[in-house]
């Protein structure tokens, strides 16, 4: 109850257009934007740069929230995927030449995972292609289906599935070399 | 096969647990200096009372005193110009105009009367709406007997000044004789020195 009154007092202040207030919220949801904003990024400023443009875009929209349709997390993290989305955007221009109608998976050493570190998956992920890279974090750590990442990155289901078959294969070839 | 492999999972898991860098206060740098120039607020960001405290209401009314000092100062000042501007009455009321004619008839008036100087309430004769400095306070000024002048009512064309019309009426013969003094009989050529033949040597 005491954080559900703290949003509201902080949402009040956002809306007022009070830096401090502005300033609260935004230290309440530093790490957990940042989080979300690393999975889109190749690295720290990538993902300085998502923040600033996102959290400039959510004060912007705050009168555009409404509780009664989901939480004030829900909200802010739609907004940091949809800014991690057009930052990956910027860097490529996703290609609708390639389809696949299923996605094949390729054998990967789960043992080899977790013994990596969280950074050193990151790396790998982040070394993918930007498309293929969006799909993946989309699909493997957000849990969109193709039918949502088609929608959200403009390109057709068959496309978002070879673009996951992609991110399979180069990731089984990235983690053979680590072994 | 489109389902999450385990080690999709795995990397979810491990992407959860990544160290989130402290970047906090040069990202949060970045995000006041676009909402400053995006929507800028009355306050500062170190100001702890918000926006629609006492000290935004205080803002607004100097800003608004401001501007009505400024209303104010250009109001006054258009009022002053406009009352140091000389009035000219002739531009813009009627007919002020009067065009003086001197009449050789002197039957219709009789000598050392000036009928110009009377009061005519004949509106035929004089026009109406004349200012207080005209041609006929000028006439009333000048010792002008002999030629009784008739004020014409005909619109006016033009506006002349008065006193170049009024010298137009004034004649030689009018202007009183000086009296003569002297003998008799003797001419100013008479005390003209001038050669003779007598004089040449």
């Amino acid at each position: 109850m005491i954080a559900v009154a703290n949003d509201i007092t902080l949402l009040d202040g956002c809306l007022a257009n009070d830096r401090k207030a502005q300033k609260l919220l935004y230290e309440q949801f530093y790490e957990f934007a940042m989080t979300i904003a690393l999975r889109y990024s190749r690295d720290e400023m990538d993902a300085a740069d998502i923040m600033s443009h996102a959290f400039v875009k959510i004060f912007k929209s705050i009168r555009s929230y409404d509780s009664t349709k989901g939480s004030l997390h829900a909200w802010i993290k739609r907004i940091i995927v949809n800014e991690g989305l057009d930052h990956i955007k910027s860097r490529e221009r996703f290609s609708e030449n390639v389809e696949l109608e299923t996605v094949a998976e390729p054998p990967i050493n789960n043992t080899v995972l977790e013994q990596m570190g969280a950074e050193e998956i990151m790396e790998l992920v982040a070394k993918l292609p930007p498309a293929t890279h969006a799909v993946f974090v989309l699909y493997a750590v957000e849990g969109y289906n193709h039918r949502e990442i088609a929608e959200k990155l403009g390109i057709s289901e068959g496309t978002s599935k070879w673009h996951l078959s992609e991110a399979r294969k180069t990731l089984q070839q990235q983690l053979a070399h680590t072994r | 096969m489109n389902q999450k492999t385990t080690y999709e999972i795995s990397i979810a898991e491990k992407l959860g647990q990544l160290s989130v860098p402290d970047m906090r206060d040069a990202i949060w740098s970045r995000i006041e200096c676009d909402l400053d120039m995006d929507m800028p607020g009355d306050d500062t960001p170190n100001d702890p009372k918000g926006s629609s405290g006492p000290s935004s209401w205080i803002s607004i009314t100097k800003r608004f005193g401001t501007f009505a000092a400024i209303v104010a100062i250009a109001t006054i000042f258009f009022i002053s110009q406009k009352q140091s501007t000389p009035k000219i009455n002739t531009i813009n009321e009627p007919a002020s105009i009067q065009h003086i004619t001197p009449v050789n008839d002197q039957s219709k008036s009789p000598p050392g009367k000036n009928s110009n100087t009377q009061p005519n309430n004949n509106s035929n004769d004089i026009t109406t709406g004349v200012s207080p400095i005209n041609v006929s306070d000028s006439v009333i000024n000048i010792p002008f007997v002999a030629n009784p002048v008739i004020i014409d009512t005909t619109p006016p064309k033009v506006f002349a000044p008065p006193i170049t019309r009024l010298a137009d009426p004034v004649k030689q013969d009018t202007v009183p004789k000086k009296k003569p003094r002297g003998f008799k009989g003797i001419t100013d050529d008479d005390y003209r020195i001038s050669l003779k033949k007598d004089s040449v040597p």
